[in-house]
């Protein structure tokens, strides 16, 4: 009995570190769906939209979305490759 | 004839690596004995004078200060966190097994962008973490608008990105830990605690050791998270030795003084690193006393 009154501390403890782990997570994907005028509310209510992806993911603001990510792939890709060329032949 | 050669080849990469860290470094070192600034774009050598001057800075030692306190403060709470969550994961509860599939999601995000976040939800007065706290009766915590409360933030935000981190290391510990130790012991009806401590923990800080290493090392150099937190402020507060460099080399553009900062955190690092690497030799062969 003692024992499993423990267990479920414990479970509880897991799950109050994974709050703190998630929520920040989780209000970033509320945020991104809030429209720009609801940014500074801070209740869980509100009108979603997909504006903000709109406005990355379309070309209506001049924001190369696609150009930024091949930037991103170029220089992760370009990383591995070269430290694995280096590195392995040092090991 | 070909067999001797083909050492040789094999070396070249690592050559070319060495050099390719080595030059910069030393020309970075080179270039602290002149006094090369924006103001002073044909510099005259002035030997270590920048040293000299870092050292009797007033900023500097608050830097190091500070510095200190952030590295110290993280690498402390991801590691007693980090062990904590391991060991309560290592249980395999449902909850548990659940859980540890996303235990990785926050080191997966950029700190730049966690420290945002984090800005965003402390915010005084329009955050959600005051507005959560506000039925307790905490609403008015001015989170990152004191000396020690941005400090504490950046150490909390460091904390959200790094605990995953340290958790995993001592989770892959833990399962990797041989069991007739375990099975001895609770044969010989030793209780919960004194495995913990005369079994678990001697044989796991090894690879908790590694964590802290990289973690205290890690934190020692942090500039991404407290500059998009705090900026350094209110006043000096959070500037650590990197924002300082950043700073006098950038902002300021006294280049040759910015790179003097940056050779002295890097020998501070250097020396941590000393310290703690043979400190890990010396947990290693008792983990292994430990075992036979």
């Amino acid at each position: 009995m003692r024992k499993r009154a423990l267990g479920w501390l414990g479970d509880a403890a897991l799950v109050l570190y994974f709050v703190f782990a998630l929520f920040p997570v989780a209000w970033m994907v509320i945020l991104s769906l809030k429209p720009a005028g609801q940014l500074f509310s801070t209740y869980f209510s509100f009108s979603p939209t997909l504006d903000g992806y709109r406005t990355v993911l379309g070309d209506s603001e001049g924001i190369p979305f696609v150009r930024y990510f091949v930037n991103s792939l170029v220089v992760s890709v370009g990383a591995v490759v070269l430290s694995l060329v280096v590195g392995l032949p040092a090991a | 004839m070909r067999l001797a050669l083909r050492p040789c080849f094999l070396i070249v990469p690592a050559l070319l690596l060495t050099c390719g860290i080595l030059y910069p470094f030393g020309l970075g070192l080179y270039y602290t004995l002149f006094d090369f600034s924006a103001s002073k774009p044909r510099p005259d050598m002035v030997g270590f004078e920048n040293y000299r001057a870092v050292f009797t800075q007033e900023a500097f030692w608050n830097s190091a200060w500070v510095t200190v306190l952030y590295a110290v403060g993280a690498a402390l709470a991801e590691t007693v966190l980090g062990v904590a969550v391991a060991l309560l994961l290592y249980r395999s509860t449902l909850v548990g097994r659940v859980l540890e599939k996303i235990l990785i999601l926050p080191l997966m995000i950029a700190p730049v962008i966690a420290a945002i976040i984090w800005k965003l939800m402390l915010q005084p007065s329009v955050g959600v973490v005051n507005h959560l706290l506000r039925p307790f009766g905490l609403g008015g915590v001015q989170w990152t608008d004191t000396p020690t409360g941005a400090l504490l933030s950046s150490i909390a935000v460091d904390v959200w990105v790094y605990t995953p981190f340290v958790a995993i290391l001592a989770l892959a510990g833990l399962r990797s830990l041989p069991t007739s130790p375990f099975e001895a012991a609770a044969v010989d009806g030793a209780g919960w605690w004194y495995t913990f401590r005369r079994l678990t923990l001697p044989m796991l800080w090894p690879y908790v050791l590694v964590a802290v290493i990289f973690r205290f090392m890690d934190s020692l150099k942090v500039f991404d998270i407290i500059y998009a937190l705090t900026e350094g402020g209110p006043g000096d507060s959070t500037v650590v030795l990197q924002i300082r460099a950043y700073l006098e080399a950038i902002r300021f553009q006294r280049y040759s003084f910015g790179i003097s900062y940056t050779i002295v955190l890097w020998a501070v690092v250097y020396l941590a690193a000393m310290v703690l690497v043979k400190h890990l030799g010396k947990i290693q062969r008792k983990a292994a006393e430990v075992t036979t």
